[in-house]
């Protein structure tokens, strides 16, 4: 659309101004991730040139699943429904994206790739609000129970059901953990959430649901039981190139030494959110 | 008799090559190079496998192994070689 700027995505502290001549894409794109717009004059912005194509965009692909091939900074992905092409240090890209395929399923995988490609990764987990600050964040794969528990606290302290941008400072030794656009069954994110990085108080690893559940417990996680946990719930990190996968992999050990972790299951209802803020130490 | 075979106490075995690994504070994580999954190791297979240099065969392996926690000699063999055997299969091992 003539006039309008191009908008600029924050995902976990890599920006993205993503220009497209589709104007469908465009206004999802200005009214669906409006809460995650940062300014233009932002620094490090990663310049992608968007384009629908009708039909897959490879169609001798699996349905699912993606092939990324990574070769002096230069980054390809390519799946059934999108090729993704960057260069992570230059800050620019492009991508074609099937019509057949939503955009937030396309933001999604992305997100996960330049996230990964600039020192962070996107984590396939739950976060509430921490009492006092902070967030609480709950991994697992799909089925565990991070959209029930979401549905099970008070709404305004959701700050995702979903997927959740970690970045790592290692001189620090901490992590922060920054909401996303991308929501599941919890639907719309919350009114009022505030993107942006939240230090991570505490990760906790979520049991397999079982009807035996009788209580909420926790109990603490070793080391490699967290990073292994963490590395199967990276986004994108089976499909990343070896030497990539290998630094998710020191990613998600330092990202386990950066706060607490506890095995979890609970009951599902209001009674969770009191034993969360119970552990934390606030209500 | 091929190399997948249970292994002979004599055989010495070394990672493979490219597996990626690390040592997360006693317990090992192995990244499956072909099917791009994480394979935590218990504490007995962690410490089997920092001992798998390509000097040591399953018998020093089992050694290593009594030196550190309270089993016996044969057992200790036994799992080692059941181990190790597993390990081959899956690629993550060769003999050295």
């Amino acid at each position: 659309m003539m006039g309008v700027e191009d908008p600029v995505i924050d995902f976990a502290g890599v920006a993205v101004r993503v220009r497209t001549a589709d104007a469908r894409t465009g206004a999802i794109l200005r009214t669906r991730f409006r809460p995650w717009h940062v300014p233009g004059g932002t620094g490090g912005i990663v310049d992608l040139e968007l384009s629908r194509v009708r039909g897959a965009v490879s169609s001798g692909r699996p349905p699912s699943g993606a092939a990324w091939r990574e070769r002096g900074g230069r980054h390809r992905i390519v799946s059934r429904w999108f090729r993704l092409e960057f260069d992570a240090g230059a800050g620019h890209g492009r991508a074609l994206v099937s019509a057949r395929f939503g955009m937030a399923d396309f933001c999604r995988p992305m997100a996960g790739a330049l996230l990964a490609a600039r020192g962070g990764f996107l984590l396939h987990a739950a976060a509430l609000e921490a009492p006092g600050g902070g967030a609480l964040l709950f991994c697992g794969p799909s089925g565990f129970g991070k959209t029930t528990l979401a549905k099970s606290v008070p709404r305004r302290v959701v700050l995702a059901d979903d997927s959740v941008g970690i970045r790592l400072d290692p001189d620090r030794g901490a992590a922060t953990a920054h909401p996303t656009p991308f929501f599941g069954d919890f639907g719309r994110p919350p009114a009022r959430l505030r993107p942006g990085g939240r230090p991570v108080r505490a990760l906790f690893l979520l049991e397999t649901p079982s009807r035996r559940t009788a209580a909420h417990a926790a109990r603490p996680a070793t080391a490699g039981e967290a990073a292994a946990r963490v590395m199967t719930q990276i986004l994108m990190a089976a499909e990343a190139p070896p030497e990539l996968r290998r630094a998710l992999l020191d990613r998600a050990v330092a990202f386990v030494s950066a706060a607490p972790v506890f095995w979890f299951r609970y009951v599902p209802g209001k009674t969770v959110w009191a034993y969360l803020c119970g552990l934390a130490g606030g209500r | 008799m091929t190399s997948c075979d249970k292994p002979a106490p004599g055989v010495r075995f070394r990672h493979a090559p490219k597996v990626a690994w690390r040592d997360v504070a006693g317990e090992v994580l192995i990244i499956h190079p072909g099917k791009s999954t994480m394979v935590p190791l218990d504490r007995v297979g962690s410490r089997i496998w920092l001992l798998l240099d390509g000097t040591r065969d399953a018998a020093a392996v089992a050694e290593g192994v009594c030196e550190t926690f309270e089993v016996d000699r044969e057992r200790a063999l036994k799992d080692a070689l059941a181990f190790l055997g597993e390990m081959e299969r899956e690629g993550l091992v060769e003999r050295a």
